[in-house]
């Protein structure tokens, strides 16, 4: 029975529902993991002793949270708008990064890359559960143990999204090699208990 | 995409995410040392040509600028890339030196903790090893976040280059010298090796590639993924289950689910791996991916290194194979074991590591090679089982040659035995169908006959016919040689022989108890039985005998030469002289049965010495006139043969002219021409019939009455003239031998064949009963045989030629068995041939059933025209003829107490017949035809199937109906629908009736009569119930198929799947000790059931469909009748019958 004094559930699937904000958390929460996972794995280490993961990732939502009414899409549009809105964080970090490295700033850079005043605190909450999840933390290093092609192929297919098409181009490979490796890759991944539900 | 983010922060128009791809995995293809050019990464990247050019001279600029100096180092070139870092030739500019400085990324961006970590381990270890075999350490730290390793610097080539090298050359060391040197290499290298492991350091990457030679001394290089025995669990650089190395040398413990940490045992299989590939070239696994390499370590054996390079002295091969042994014990367990084993390979010494067994190469093979291996497996398993079976079609074949030689080349009883001993051994081992069908015939052949071939030259036309003793237990032979030979009538057996030297003998014959006469070369001489030992002479030769006879008693001897004839006792000594009338040439010589009279054939003129142109009469008894003249044609006698009762004989003359010649009356009393050869004519043993057979016919005639036509004529159904004759009249039995072979036995009481062999015999001229036995001799022109014909029991024909037997019963305690035939032939059959077999004269009327009564005093018969008789079995006589049915009888049914006899038929109606007075006691009336009937086993019940669909059930005392059931539920007629007739009935010994319908409806009706219904195709034919166990045997009503029913379930019974029978079941039969089964179709074939396990017994086939078939009364025997009119009896148990036979013989 509806109650009708409590407005309705919004549709996480319905773009159009009448509360963006609610929708558009629960989108994020759900490719959270994903996201975590892939800022763990380009971060390296140089990079990291200046920015971590959950400051890229809360970047993103910050980002991603502003620029939420402009959006129109499909789950799958969201996901990789919200890696697209990652990569550019993480390639303007990196970069400062070079550049503060060649000055031998030793400073935080947090502070001067970002403002992360705006994240509200649930998905604060949300990005330090994530960095701690061993789950994300067994399912990269498995990674870690795949040859370096496997390894971008999960990254673009499993954490991004992207198409096997948009991936073999960029690995320089053929769409149907792409295909065949990212398919056998995910049928491991799941036979080692390691298709997570937030692997695309 | 719709909602592609616009470029956010500060980057402008250069910011975009697949810049970020770019720098991603350029960074990643330089760590790799894959770096690829610009125009690669553009390709790959459409659309960002500027911005990613950009980035590209950015990153390569902050390479430089890092790369030119670190330090106090100048880098002057690159040495070196891998996985970990890149290797420098640098300068120290503070000790103006050379150094291999080793950066671990030219990018510390993307340099994870993990590779740090490692990095700085090596370093650690390095500073802890002093060995000349191992790259020496001078400084390790940290400029700009980048850390470094400052080595000696050793001018060289890795083995890697010098194995590219050679590799390019198509140089596989061939030289002794070039494999020494290699040798050499590895040897040193695993000595450098073996100070690290003492140091507790295992290296974990050996590779060529990792092995550098200079020109004093292979040093080791890249202890980047060594791991020190201190390691913890919680170390984080090298965590458990984590795979490091180059996978073509990592051994195969390391990979996989049950990865292990390396050991000093991994290293020494990298080395070994790291040897191999230096002495051939190529690498003991190839694969086409990683995974498939890594397979291929895991699980299968390496490529012998000399079918790669057979230079390789088998020696080293071994250390070799040693070295990367896939199972780590087999290994070496140091590096200097490799190293020492190597040495000796260099001074030629023997080596510790031995060549596998061939149980380990079979085993390699095998790993190597599984495909093959199981198709050579299978392979062998079909060679294997096509050598069983074609062993198996040879042991067959032997057997059914061994057979056949046996049955038709006349052999001898001991090859036929042992044939038929060899198949009761294949039997037992294989109680098959074919050997069972394969010994039938052979137990016949044997138990039937023996033949004589030991004669010494074999028995010839010429040679005397064989003289059998009184009491027929042994005959003698003799030949033209002179050579004397007693034999046992029983087997044939020879107990003795004798030369005489005397010539061609002429006639034999038992001359009291214990002599044996012999005629030859005109002398008569006496031999002592059995020794053959001479006992006397008679007449010494020259003396013009020329033939003797004995009479019939024994004791009287009878000679002839060429003037008289001479009586002559025991002694010797002579009783009588009759002198013969001048001219007289006697050749033969035949007493009559009281030795009176003799008959004198002889030769005047005649060159046939079956053919007499003289025939003389003798009154042994009177003195004076007693020889006189009987021929009355100017033919030739052929045959003559005395009256056993009387004082006359039958003359049988060339041109076919038979004539009784009455010595009495001196004439001929009785003449007939038959206008054909007869070369055989005799008296029956009553002595009142006359048979003359001929050609086509054997005839019978009163020849006491002079009657014009014969009384008896007894066609030759396949049999050509009669060449000789013999009666037992011991056993009213008549034996004929044909020309063409053939042997007949027939019964003197109604002239009927009982047996018919055919042996390959040629101008059979002799054949007698040897006594009572019911053996018979025969002799022609090259052997003599014996024939048992005493066996018949064993023997599977009963009879043949007569009208179709259709209908068939065992007496249920008696070897006996009527029959009744088409022609109305109703006859009793002694399957022991104890007695001869008795005809019924019972009509003309088609016979369609008979029945033994429970006890087995009365037999009844029902004919096609309703009739009903009633007989009694120990005399034949007939007690009933019980008319009432207006139709055919199809079923008798004997009560219980044998009081009664129930008939139904197709007039729809059952009658019950008082026994005691032949008189119709109850009639049971339905509408329909009656199919079947059956009688409770205790209630005075009698259950009907009729055709038009009702089961009744009647008291047969009272004429009550019990319980009446319309089995269908459709009320079509029956006369134009007969779909659902009621076929079959019977009641269990729990009181449950059973009905069979022609629709494959099986029906239950139990004590209650509630139905209980079953659709089955195998059902709708003939049912038959086994007390004992209660399973009821169901027959379907036209395709063959069995099976058992109870109250509890219905278990098809079939052979390998399949119908027992390709047509309809004629006869379903119980044995009366139960557990046993047949079946019987009209496809010729039968099969005996253990009811037991639904499995056959036994399987036979005859030729025709067979009729009707039955067990005997102690069911060692099934009785068949087939369509071509023969009546076979067989032994359920073959085998067991064969045992016995060859028990007797030994």
């Amino acid at each position: 029975m509806v109650d009708p004094a409590q407005p309705p559930e919004p549709d996480p699937a319905d773009w159009r529902s009448p509360d963006p904000d609610r929708t558009f958390v629960a989108r994020y929460e759900c490719i959270a993991p994903a996201l975590c996972a892939w800022s763990m794995r380009h971060i390296g280490q140089t990079v990291r002793a200046r920015v971590e993961v959950d400051d890229v990732m809360q970047e993103t939502w910050l980002r991603a949270y502003g620029k939420r009414g402009d959006f129109r899409g499909d789950e799958r549009a969201f996901r990789a708008w919200i890696f697209a809105i990652a990569k550019i964080v993480l390639l303007e970090v990196v970069r400062s990064v070079r550049r503060l490295h060649r000055v031998q700033i030793n400073d935080g850079a947090t502070s001067l890359l970002l403002a992360l005043d705006g994240v509200h605190e649930s998905v604060t909450r949300l990005t330090q559960r994530l960095v701690r999840d061993e789950t994300i933390a067994r399912f990269l290093d498995r990674l870690a143990r795949l040859p370096p092609e496997d390894q971008d192929l999960i990254s673009f297919c499993g954490l991004e999204g992207a198409t096997c098409a948009d991936a073999a181009r960029k690995l320089g490979i053929s769409t149907d090699a792409a295909v065949k490796r990212w398919q056998r890759l995910r049928a491991r991944l799941g036979e080692e208990g390691l298709g997570h539900d937030w692997v695309a | 995409m719709t909602g592609s983010p616009e470029p956010i922060g500060s980057g402008g128009s250069d910011s975009h995410p697949d810049l970020f791809d770019f720098v991603s995995l350029l960074l990643g293809d330089r760590a790799r040392g894959q770096e690829r050019p610009l125009g690669d990464y553009l390709e790959r990247f459409p659309g960002h040509e500027q911005a990613i050019t950009a980035e590209f001279e950015r990153l390569r600029r902050d390479a430089d600028d890092k790369t030119s100096h670190l330090g106090p180092y100048r880098i002057v070139r690159t040495l070196g890339r891998g996985g970990q870092g890149v290797v420098y030739l640098a300068e120290d500019a503070r000790l103006q030196r050379q150094v291999a400085l080793k950066i671990l990324s030219a990018h510390p961006d993307f340099v994870s903790a993990e590779h740090l970590a490692r990095f700085r381990r090596e370093a650690a270890i390095l500073s802890q090893l002093d060995h000349p075999g191992i790259c020496d350490v001078f400084e390790a730290d940290t400029v700009d976040g980048v850390p470094y390793l400052a080595m000696r610097y050793l001018d060289g080539q890795t083995l890697a280059e010098c194995i590219r090298r050679d590799r390019a050359d198509d140089q596989v060391p061939r030289a002794r010298v070039d494999l020494h040197r290699a040798v050499g290499w590895i040897e040193a290298a695993a000595r450098a090796l073996h100070e690290a492991h003492e140091a507790g350091v295992v290296h974990r990457d050996i590779k060529p590639g990792n092995i550098l030679i200079t020109e004093d001394r292979p040093v080791l290089l890249d202890f980047g993924l060594a791991r020190t025995d201190s390691v913890t669990a919680g170390d984080t650089v090298t965590r458990t289950g984590t795979v490091m190395g180059t996978l073509a040398y990592m051994a195969p413990e390391l990979l996989g689910s049950r990865a292990t940490q390396a050991g000093r045992r991994a290293d020494v299989y990298s080395l070994g791996v790291t040897l191999y590939e230096c002495l051939t070239h190529r690498l003991p696994f190839e694969a086409d991916s990683e995974i498939g390499l890594a397979r291929a370590i895991e699980t299968e054996e390496p490529v012998e290194p000399r079918s790669r390079n057979p230079a390789i002295p088998v020696d080293l091969a071994a250390v070799v194979t040693t070295a990367i042994a896939r199972a780590p014990g087999r290994r070496y367990a140091t590096a200097l074991d490799l190293a020492e084993d190597l040495a000796r390979v260099r001074r030629r010494e023997p080596v510790r590591a031995r060549r596998p067994t061939i149980a380990a190469r079979v085993t390699s093979f095998m790993r190597r090679h599984p495909t093959l291996t199981i198709g050579l497996i299978a392979l062998l398993l079909l060679t294997v089982v096509l050598a069983l079976a074609l062993k198996r079609a040879a042991d067959d074949a032997r057997v059914v040659l061994a057979l056949n030689r046996a049955l038709t080349a006349g052999r001898s009883d001991e090859q036929a035995a042992a044939a038929l001993a060899e198949l009761v051994d294949a039997a037992r081992r294989d109680p098959g169908e074919r050997l069972h069908s394969a010994l039938l015939p052979l137990l016949d052949h044997c138990l039937l006959s023996y033949r004589v071939p030991r004669m010494a030259p074999r028995h010839m036309t010429n040679d005397p016919p064989p003289a059998i003793d009184r009491d027929g237990r042994r005959f003698a032979l003799g030949d033209s040689e002179g050579v004397v030979t007693l034999l046992d009538a029983a087997d044939g057996h020879e107990l003795n022989r004798r030369a005489l030297a005397r010539g061609a003998l002429h006639s034999l014959a038992f001359f009291g108890d214990s002599l044996l006469a012999c005629t030859g070369d005109g002398s008569v001489l006496l031999l002592s039985l059995p020794s053959l030992q001479p006992s006397g002479i008679l007449r010494q030769p020259g003396h013009g005998v020329a033939c003797a006879a004995v009479a019939a008693d024994g004791r009287t001897l009878v000679i002839a030469d060429g003037t008289a004839l001479h009586l002559l006792d025991e002694a010797g000594r002579s009783e009588r002289r009759l002198p013969l009338p001048d001219g007289a040439a006697p050749a033969r010589l035949q007493l009559d049965a009281s030795a009176r009279f003799a008959l004198v054939l002889g030769h005047r003129s005649s060159d046939d010495p079956d053919a007499f142109d003289q025939a003389l009469i003798a009154d042994l008894h009177t003195d004076d006139g007693a020889v006189w003249p009987i021929k009355s044609s100017g033919e030739d006698v052929l045959h003559a043969e005395w009256h056993g009762q009387r004082a006359a004989l039958v003359l049988a003359y060339n041109g076919g002219r038979v004539e009784v010649y009455d010595v009495a009356e001196r004439r001929p009393v009785f003449v007939r021409t038959v206008g054909q050869e007869v070369n055989w004519c005799g008296f029956d043993p009553t002595g009142d019939l006359l048979l003359v057979p001929s050609d086509r016919e054997t005839t019978l005639w009163r020849w006491r009455d002079d009657s014009a036509a014969p009384f008896l004529r007894l066609p030759h159904t396949h049999h050509r003239t009669v060449g000789a004759a013999a009666f037992l009249p011991a056993r009213e039995l008549l034996a004929t031998v044909h020309r063409d072979g053939t042997i007949v036995i027939r019964s003197t009481r109604d002239w009927g064949e009982l047996r018919t062999f055919r042996q390959r015999m040629l101008n059979v001229r002799f054949l007698q009963w040897l006594g009572d036995s019911g053996r018979l001799l025969t002799a022609e022109m090259h052997s003599v045989s014996g024939w048992d014909t005493s066996g018949r029991r064993h023997l599977p024909e009963l009879f043949s030629g007569h009208d179709v037997v259709t209908t068939l019963d065992s007496h249920p305690s008696l070897p006996l068995l009527a029959t009744g035939s088409r022609n109305g032939d109703v006859r009793l059959w002694w399957l022991d041939e104890r007695r001869p077999p008795r005809a019924l004269d019972h009509g003309d009327e088609p016979v369609l059933r008979v029945c033994f009564s429970p006890d087995g005093h009365l037999l009844a018969t029902a004919t096609e025209d309703g009739r009903v008789r009633v007989w009694n079995v120990e005399d034949g006589g007939l007690c009933h003829v019980l008319a009432g049915h207006e139709g055919a009888v199809e079923t008798l049914l004997f009560t219980g107490d044998g009081e009664a006899l129930i008939s139904a038929g197709s007039d729809g109606r059952c009658l019950v017949w008082d026994l005691a007075h032949g008189t119709r006691q109850r009639e049971l009336r339905g509408d329909a035809p009656i199919r079947s009937a059956a009688l409770h086993p205790v209630e005075p019940w009698l259950a009907a199937g009729c055709a038009d669909r009702w089961l009744v059930v009647w008291n047969w005392r009272t004429g009550e109906v019990v319980h009446r059931v319309f089995t269908s539920s459709e009320h079509a007629d029956w006369r134009t629908n007969p779909i659902h007739q009621v076929r079959g009935v019977c009641f269990d010994d729990h009181g449950n009736l059973w009905a069979s319908l022609v629709n494959n409806y099986l029906l239950r009706f139990d004590r209650d009569w509630q139905r209980h219904a079953t659709e089955d195709d195998r059902f709708g034919g003939a049912l038959v119930i086994d007390s004992g166990s209660g399973l009821l045997l169901s027959a379907d009503y036209s395709f063959g198929r069995l099976s058992l029913c109870n109250e509890t379930g219905i278990t098809p019974v079939t052979v390998d799947g399949h119908a027992p029978h390709d047509n309809k079941i004629a006869a379903v039969h119980v044995a009366r000790a139960g557990g046993r089964a047949l079946s019987a179709g009209h496809d010729g074939r039968l099969w005996v059931w253990d009811l037991d396990t639904a499995r056959p017994l036994l399987r036979l086939h005859c030729a025709t469909a067979i009729l009707d078939a039955v067990f005997t009364h102690d069911g060692a025997y099934v009785v068949t009748a087939c369509e071509d009119g023969t009546v076979k009896a067989w032994p359920t148990d073959p085998v067991r019958a064969a045992v016995d036979y060859l028990g007797r013989r030994q």
